[in-house]
């Protein structure tokens, strides 16, 4: 079979699955649901490796163009797939590990009576989030990322019985939705620059541009091209931080964590977030010729990653402390994306999801052992009951945390050495050495919480000691093994290095040679500075929490005279209230008053009745000219004719 | 302009006629009413039955058949003036024109129109 | 003068029907033994042969007839209109069946009487000649006397015939006056001899009165704004077959003549009817949907939507005329192909009235039969008669204007036209007043599914449910694909000129 011409299988394959379930999968025992929706996820993954091998043969990448889907006007949108290096790496990291969570939920989930909905729900999710990375062009890009929100928003809000959830996902929806008019105004702006939605077409489009030039035609004549094109790589950006949550946005990952725990593992760190990085990816081509846009990148970037870092110390919860620990993970891709060495924001992409999605399936392991309980606080000991489980959660610890030789460190290393190299630079903005600065803090602090975290779940005494724990599913654990597997051993055998290598040719080339010793020295500076913090985080975690005495001293300082430090951090430096307060309720008042006085007054009763009450008490009095009389309609029509005779010789 | 005079003028000529009729009516006709003057109009004769008196519906019936059939049968004039000239196909033409005459006849016959009771 | 045999072709669609009729009412005098099938067959047999003539007509022949020295053609107009009269005469032939059973009408006169009618209005929309328009507008008037008045113990549709009667002879009289206003202008009857006339400089004022009067005599006969006070009182009080029958054919035969009358007696005094038309198609479309949304019995109210509804169909004929005064005759097309839409949706759903009907026990023990007309009468008949319900539904949506209709289709045909000839306003004015329409074309839908029923002893006919079947079908099939019947009233109106 000839790959080219059946990628419309790839996402093709989900979407069966997620109208069989979704139509027939209360009728299906649940076994086969769970083979139906996991069958698509595989061919799928297996139909991607097969991209990926015809990529070495094909290096300019594989497209299927399967219609002419928009057409008017001079707007032509073509409905067609392509597969490149960036795509092929989105696709490995989509089906693969979407198919390993498939597998996970079947043991997670089996016992919910919605069952088949859920399975249904995931199989739509991979499919939205296949047409997002494989779409040739920006606007079905947007229609997957459209979709994925609308998943998100179904699966947050899946126990819908509990009001809590539906609100998480409506924040979610909502917030997205704010990031999606960024995103869509960046792509209008890019559009009446280019002319076009195609990747290619807008590549040669962008580089054909006269950057000192005027726009010429359109609403922004008169501008200088090199203002528009950053307004829509700012637009752009903002419509990733609502996806992939960053600050302004990233309020609503943390609430996310309402939906069962695969959904956190598969959407919320693994898959969907990265849906604003792969945007970064794509668009290169723009984003390299705008460093003043990398830069405030790099800075929200870093702020969002120390801000995550300080509010994960502080949280109980342990999805909570994993959703924080994403965001901030998030950070540290986007500021390597920044850098314009896009390899190092993609590997981290890739080691995260298999980390951060064993982080999460281990915790629901861990949480469906305690019989539903998040609090690190109740639970303690855990190492003893549950040996399998705690191996595999303190890999993926380790990995997060950036111990070398785990994954993460790789990952987390070629993205400091990329930041150190851009500050290092010469002539470079005294900003990105700030930037190195605050992401190599964050990552002892990565370290410290993901050390408390790992304490204070599986080590110390029990908090209850009669507990009896839940039994882990078989599927759950084979899924953990995998992906632990592929966390200790992604980085040591060499991923990385191939990524760069193997998607070296998509990305636009820096503006600037790239200076060998300095990459050499950066190399080195990151890899000493981080290790250090690494140590230091881990060695001040274990000191805190490993004693229990000392914990115990900590928690007084909480309460006593740290309150108030302690107090910011655990309630999330307020951000939630913040919003809240200036714009949630604002518009709220707004909404009111348009409510009362416009729609109500003006439209339904000026408006609407007023027009409908007018026409009535019209023909209410017109009605009696209609008397049924002979003599009423020969005075009618004798008037008619006079009108008429009278009429016809004046004018003429 | 001509025509708001024309209506100026109208109006008045209006008021003026209806006012005199109407003074004459009010004012200065004598009024001195009698039942005979109030009777219908019988050449002179008094009235021996109400004129609202009603007919039977059969004589409308026979009354319209006859008009009908009278004012077809002036048709055939035309056709006998120029009966030379009409020649076969006007003795055709006229032919069908009785024909539906008849049915239009036997019809009425047969659906009892000329029944009197 | 004479005629040759060849020249009878243009009639012999017309005369078809004819025969039939009359054969009908021999068929009830003359032979003993009468079932209304035979009624019914030799009737319908003779529309599908007059379908049939026309149809050979229009695909064999061609070219147009003109017979007896141009006093008859028959065009492509001709045959439009032709055929969506019969097309009407038939479905009422199929819905009679219920009404002559059950009120126990004479099938003679009954049939004879509507294939008569239909044959004056197929001869009507052929005639070239103010001498046959006359003959023809008073042949079928005097049929539809006699069928609005056929329930001869019904007092109400006794009294809708004479009010008929008294107030259309007054309207004849002008229509009469004003052929003779015309003739004593330009001296002759002919339509094309009257346009020679007219452009030969002989435009005088009494030509205008003329012309004007014959305006009002076609307005009185389609019920046009402010000619339109008998419609209610006749189509209440009529049958609800006839009602049906005239309801359908005498507008499209009555705009069909009007527009022969326009386009070749008159067309380069297109400045002086045209803003005549205006008002009276802006009077006809306000005041006939204003008067509809009082009504609560149901066939009154499709009677004043009727007369809205030709205020329509007079939207085409008022925008000939573009706002940058050139004259645009195929505007009329849209008008041709309005009624051709308007013919299906209002036969269903007066049929659907009929076959609602239900006994009411009378005073000496009999019972008499009551075509539904109220609100009341229909509430709640989705859940007993859901399929023809949703026809209702159906012909109620394509009369206010709702896609994938005929309804719609004719009406955006009309309005587009307008607006691409420049009259914005006339388009405005009708696209708020059919808003207004679908309030109280709703309103019987809320009625049918969202009341609990009020009778319970309608006796549905199965002969009516085949042509609210058939008229449902065609309504939706003109909805849909379009395509053919629009390019047939073009090219009517092109071959016109």
């Amino acid at each position: 079979m000839e790959i080219e011409s059946s990628l419309y299988l790839i996402p093709l394959l989900p979407l069966v699955g997620f109208l069989v379930n979704g139509l027939l999968g209360n009728q299906l025992p649940k076994w086969l649901v769970a083979v139906i929706a996991c069958t698509g996820p595989f061919i799928a993954f297996l139909l991607s490796v097969q991209a990926l091998q015809a990529l070495a043969t094909h290096p300019e990448g594989l497209h299927q163009a399967m219609f002419s889907w928009i057409s008017t006007g001079t707007l032509n949108v073509p409905f067609g797939l392509q597969v490149d290096a960036l795509t092929a790496i989105m696709l490995m990291n989509v089906t693969g590990i979407g198919t390993a969570i498939h597998l996970y939920s079947y043991g997670y989930m089996h016992a919910d009576p919605s069952f088949s909905r859920f399975m249904a729900y995931l199989n739509l999710f991979l499919a939205a989030m296949l047409m997002l990375v494989m779409g040739d062009n920006l606007l079905l890009l947007f229609v997957g990322w459209e979709g994925v929100g609308l998943c998100s928003y179904l699966l947050i809000g899946f126990w819908y019985q509990d009001f809590a959830n539906v609100d998480a996902g409506r924040k979610a929806f909502i917030v997205n939705r704010i990031g999606d008019f960024a995103f869509l105004i960046g792509a209008f702006t890019l559009y009446s620059l280019t002319g076009t939605l195609e990747w290619h077409g807008m590549e040669q489009a962008v580089a054909a541009l006269d950057l000192n030039a005027m726009v010429v035609s359109g609403p922004m004549t008169g501008m200088p091209i090199m203002v528009a094109l950053m307004i829509a790589g700012l637009c752009l950006f903002g419509g990733a931080t609502g996806k992939s949550a960053q600050i302004p946005l990233y309020v609503w990952l943390p609430d996310a964590m309402a939906g069962p725990t695969p959904v956190s593992a598969l959407i919320h760190a693994a898959t969907m977030v990265t849906a604003g990085i792969y945007l970064l990816g794509r668009m290169d081509f723009l984003f390299v010729l705008l460093p003043a846009v990398m830069g405030v990148i790099a800075l929200v970037a870093a702020c969002t990653a120390l801000l995550s870092g300080l509010i994960a110390i502080a949280q109980n919860d342990i999805k909570k402390v994993l959703a924080y620990s994403t965001v901030s993970q998030l950070g540290f891709m986007f500021a390597g994306m920044a850098t314009g060495f896009f390899h190092t924001g993609l590997f981290h992409v890739v080691t995260h999801a298999f980390f951060k999605a064993l982080l999460f399936l281990g915790a629901g392991a861990v949480i469906v052992a305690m019989h539903h309980e998040q609090d690190i606080r109740k639970m303690g000991g855990l190492w003893k009951d549950l040996k399998g489980v705690s191996i595999l959660f303190i890999i993926g610890s380790l990995a997060l945390a950036g111990v070398p030789p785990f994954a993460g460190f790789y990952s987390k290393d070629a993205i400091l050495a990329a930041v150190y190299y851009q500050a290092a630079s010469p002539g470079a903005s005294p900003e990105w050495m700030v930037i190195f600065g605050m992401l190599v803090f964050t990552a002892g602090l990565t370290a410290f919480y993901t050390t408390r975290l790992v304490v204070l779940t599986f080590f110390g005494k029990p908090a209850d000691e009669h507990r009896h724990l839940h039994e882990v599913h078989w599927t759950m654990m084979a899924v953990l093994a995998f992906l632990a597997a592929l966390s200790a051993l992604a980085g040591v055998l060499g991923l990385g290095t191939w990524l760069d290598t193997f998607t070296h040719h998509v990305w636009s080339p820096p503006a600037v040679e790239v200076n060998e010793a300095l990459e050499h020295t950066a190399h080195y500076v990151a890899m000493g500075s981080s290790t250090a913090v690494v140590v230091l985080g881990i060695g001040a975690g274990l000191f805190l929490y490993l004693s229990e005495s000392r914990r115990e001293a900590l928690d007084r300082w909480t309460k006593g005279s740290g309150a108030r430090v302690y107090g910011m951090a655990s309630h999330k430096f307020f951000v939630d209230e913040f919003y809240e307060a200036f714009i949630v309720n604002p518009i709220g008042w707004l909404a009111k008053l348009l409510w009362g006085v416009v729609d109500r007054i003006v439209i339904d009763s000026g408006i609407v009745e007023g027009s409908a009450l007018s026409v009535s008490g019209f023909s209410a009095a017109l009605r009696h000219t209609q008397v049924g009389a002979v003599s009423a309609a020969t005075t009618s029509t004798l008037v008619g004719v006079i009108v008429v005779v009278l009429w016809l010789v004046l004018h003429g | 302009m001509v025509w708001a005079q024309v209506a100026i003028y109208l109006l008045i000529v209006t008021c003026l006629g209806l006012g005199m009729s109407y003074t004459g009516y009010f004012f200065l006709a004598p009024s001195r009413p009698r039942a005979l003057k109030q009777e219908a109009y019988e050449c002179g004769v008094p009235q021996m039955a109400g004129s609202r008196e009603r007919f039977s519906v059969r004589f409308y019936l026979i009354a319209i058949m006859f008009i009908l059939f009278d004012i077809e049968t002036v048709f055939l004039i035309p056709w006998a003036v120029l009966y030379k000239q009409l020649g076969v196909p006007g003795l055709v033409e006229i032919g069908i024109f009785f024909a539906v005459l008849g049915f239009g006849l036997a019809y009425l016959w047969r659906r009892g129109g000329l029944e009197w009771d | 003068m004479t005629f040759t045999i060849y020249e009878l072709a243009a009639m012999q669609p017309a005369l078809l029907v004819m025969i039939a009729g009359l054969l009908a009412v021999g068929l009830d005098t003359f032979v003993p033994s009468k079932t209304r099938i035979a009624h019914a067959m030799l009737c319908g047999g003779g529309v599908i042969a007059a379908m049939a003539a026309l149809g050979s007509q229009l695909y064999y022949q061609r070219t147009a007839i003109h017979a007896f020295g141009n006093m008859l053609v028959l065009d492509d107009m001709a045959c439009f209109l032709s055929l969506a009269i019969l097309a009407a005469t038939g479905l009422v032939l199929i819905s009679s069946d219920a009404d002559t059973t059950r009120r126990n009408i004479g099938f003679g006169e009954y049939y004879g009487l509507i294939m008569i009618a239909a044959s004056a209005m197929m001869m009507l929309v052929a005639s070239n000649d103010f001498m046959t328009i006359f003959v023809n507008l008073e042949v079928l008037s005097l049929a539809l006397y006699v069928l609005t008045g056929i329930t001869r113990k019904n007092p109400r549709s006794n009294e809708a015939s004479v009010k008929y009667l008294v107030s259309g002879a007054f309207a004849t009289c002008f229509f009469l006056m004003g052929v003779a206003f015309l003739y004593g202008a330009t001296g002759t009857f002919a339509l094309s001899g009257i346009r020679e006339a007219l452009a030969l400089g002989l435009d005088s004022s009494m030509a205008r009165v003329g012309l004007g009067m014959v305006m009002v005599g076609f307005a009185f006969k389609i019920g046009a704004v402010p000619f339109h006070m008998w419609v209610p009182d006749v189509y209440e009080g009529a049958p609800t077959s006839t009602t049906a029958f005239m309801s359908v054919t005498v507008k499209a035969a009555g705009v069909g003549a009007l527009i022969r009358v326009l386009l070749i007696a008159a067309p380069m005094r297109s400045d002086l009817w045209a803003d005549l038309l205006w008002w009276m198609a802006v009077a006809t479309m306000v005041v006939g949907n204003l008067m509809a949304l009082q009504q609560t019995s149901v066939k009154r109210m499709l009677a004043f939507s009727s007369v809205a509804h030709t205020g329509y169909a007079l939207v085409a004929l008022a925008t000939m005329r573009s706002t940058d005064e050139t004259f645009v005759p195929e505007a009329a097309a849209s008008a041709l192909f309005y009624l051709l839409t308007y013919t299906f949706m209002t036969l269903g759903a007066f049929s659907f009235l009929i076959y609602m009907g239900h006994e009411l026990p009378g005073k000496d023990g009999t019972s008499e039969w009551q075509d539904a007309e109220t609100l009341s009468d229909l509430a709640g008949m989705a859940d007993r008669r859901p399929w023809a319900a949703a026809m209702m539904g159906l012909f109620l949506l394509s009369l206010g204007g709702i896609p994938p209709t005929a309804g719609f289709l004719g009406k955006f045909y009309l309005f587009a036209g307008a607006i691409e000839r420049g009259h914005v306003t006339i388009a405005v004015i009708g696209v708020m007043a059919s808003l207004v329409s679908l309030y109280y074309y709703l309103r019987v839908i809320v009625w049918m599914y969202m009341k609990e029923p009020m009778i319970a002893d309608e006796k549905p006919h199965p002969s009516v449910a085949v042509v609210i079947a058939l008229a449902g079908l065609a309504t939706l099939l003109i909805g849909v694909m379009p395509g053919a019947f629009i390019a047939a009233a073009e090219h009517s109106i092109a071959v016109l000129r």
